[in-house]
């Protein structure tokens, strides 16, 4: 076999191991929305709520304080689950040498950390006040501001079958999506407040990537994503401290935390959220943030799935006798045009990505 | 002025002065770093290179087989330089690096 002939197989396998780690973050992504569901029924989470209720705060701001307590949960979860993850690869004297270089690459980890704080309350903010439908697609929207992102201020380049590709995985996240919207619409209290919630999901994960991708032009990605969940948890830890003095009673059902079923639930969502990101960040360096966030949005077709799995078709999709069919309808087809935009990217030529710039 | 930084940092640093091959950067910076003289921590130097080229920081040139087994046999051997944007980024990191005591 000649140079030519194992550069190309270099080639195909950096191309493969990208697009591996990308489909690896929408199982861990999709996965994590059982847990993440069921969490809401625990007293650590559900109390929250009511407590709020309790101390004469509106439904409104409930809800919220809910939803960012919730995400402070599974920010710190994530970073203490990841020294493990960092310890067991060897790299925690990296994190050591990386943490404090603050003025050339951690300051964009704490941007990318505000970012996915944004991102992940946003989320759970339009899944309660509009729909988990609603918030799922205006999640699916974050590629979008990442390619745009990418392409603009990282510079990376993509090919016009990657943008295709990217097009057609979120037509099919969105169509996934679709029959609960046409079915049931949306019905809501307050919807402007879910709208606010999916902006910010979609933005805040677009900006993450594009933020991310240009610290891990000069970090590891298992050092890059720890950072980055350091940083969130801090904030989260700021914010729920800020609200404890202003008297909000937002620490009283801590002591649930240690109720076996939550701490295997928190356990649980920590470590698929966790190698969620580890993937996603792990894609960016091999096929570029665009085609990273692209396959990682198929999240959507196999959160759809793992539902299905976990608390059954009707409750996952949410259907009754009279919407069954448009709800199905739509679940396939999105998962049929998911699985054509997957073969566009898989198959793209990997010459494409051999490098992500431009050579100069 | 890069010893004791982030790896990919000093990788940058030691390709500065003309074009390395993975051999050569990788065994130097695994006797430089704790707990990487082994083929585990070369494997992640190997892969912090092959990373900073795929995103444009490293030009890749003359690519020969391993057949003697001088690092992975069978594996390539490729010479790194830095390509424009790695020299924008080493200027960069000169500015802002926090160097550390080696």
């Amino acid at each position: 076999m000649d140079v030519k002939e194992i550069r190309a197989m270099d080639h195909e396998k950096k191309k493969r191991i990208g697009l591996l780690m990308g489909i690896l973050c929408a199982l861990y992504w999709g996965v994590w929305y059982a847990p993440g569901y069921a969490i809401y029924v625990t007293p650590l989470i559900a109390d929250v709520y009511d407590n709020m209720i309790i101390a004469g705060y509106s439904q409104d701001v409930a809800g919220v304080l809910q939803a960012v307590f919730l995400t402070a949960i599974n920010a710190i979860a994530c970073a203490v689950l990841l020294f493990v993850w960092n310890g067991g690869l060897g790299k925690m004297g990296e994190l050591k040498r990386t943490i404090v270089q603050v003025k050339s690459v951690t300051k964009y980890y704490i941007l990318a950390g505000i970012c996915g704080a944004c991102a992940v309350s946003g989320t759970y903010i339009a899944a309660l006040f509009l729909s988990p439908g609603f918030a799922a697609i205006a999640g699916l929207l974050y590629p979008i501001i990442g390619t745009i992102m990418s392409v603009l201020y990282l510079k990376q380049k993509v090919s016009k079958r990657g943008y295709l590709a990217i097009i057609v995985l979120l037509a099919g996240g969105i169509t996934l999506y679709s029959g609960s919207l046409v079915t049931g619409g949306v019905d809501s209290a307050n919807p402007l407040i879910g709208c606010i919630g999916g902006v910010m999901a979609a933005v805040g994960w677009g900006f993450e990537g594009a933020v991310a991708g240009k610290a891990l032009d000069l970090t590891e990605p298992d050092i890059g994503l720890h950072l980055r969940f350091i940083f969130e948890a801090l904030f989260w830890i700021i914010v729920l401290i800020v609200l404890l003095i202003c008297g909000v009673p937002i620490f009283d059902t801590i002591g649930g935390l240690f109720e076996p079923t939550t701490f295997l639930l928190v356990l649980l969502i920590g470590l698929s959220f966790a190698w969620c990101y580890v993937t996603w960040y792990k894609s960016f360096p091999m096929i570029g943030v665009a085609r990273g966030q692209a396959i990682a949005s198929l999240y959507a077709a196999c959160g759809v799935i793992f539902l299905c799995i976990f608390l059954g078709p009707a409750e996952a999709l949410q259907y009754n006798d009279d919407s069954m069919w448009t709800i199905v309808g739509f679940t396939i087809a999105g998962l049929i045009i998911c699985l054509i935009g997957s073969f566009l990217l898989v198959t793209e030529d990997a010459e494409n990505t051999a490098t992500l710039r431009e050579g100069s | 002025m890069m010893e004791g930084c982030p790896i990919k940092f000093r990788i940058l640093e030691f390709v500065e002065d003309g074009p390395k091959r993975t051999d050569e950067i990788c065994n130097a910076l695994a006797k430089e770093y704790p707990g990487h003289d082994n083929d585990y921590g070369k494997a992640k130097i190997k892969y912090d290179c092959i990373e900073l080229a795929s995103a444009g920081i490293l030009n890749e040139s003359d690519i020969v087989v391993d057949e003697e087994g001088i690092f992975q046999q069978g594996k390539l051997l490729i010479t790194y330089s830095l390509s424009g944007l790695g020299q924008d980024y080493l200027e960069y990191l000169k500015k802002t690096v926090k160097p550390q005591k080696v």
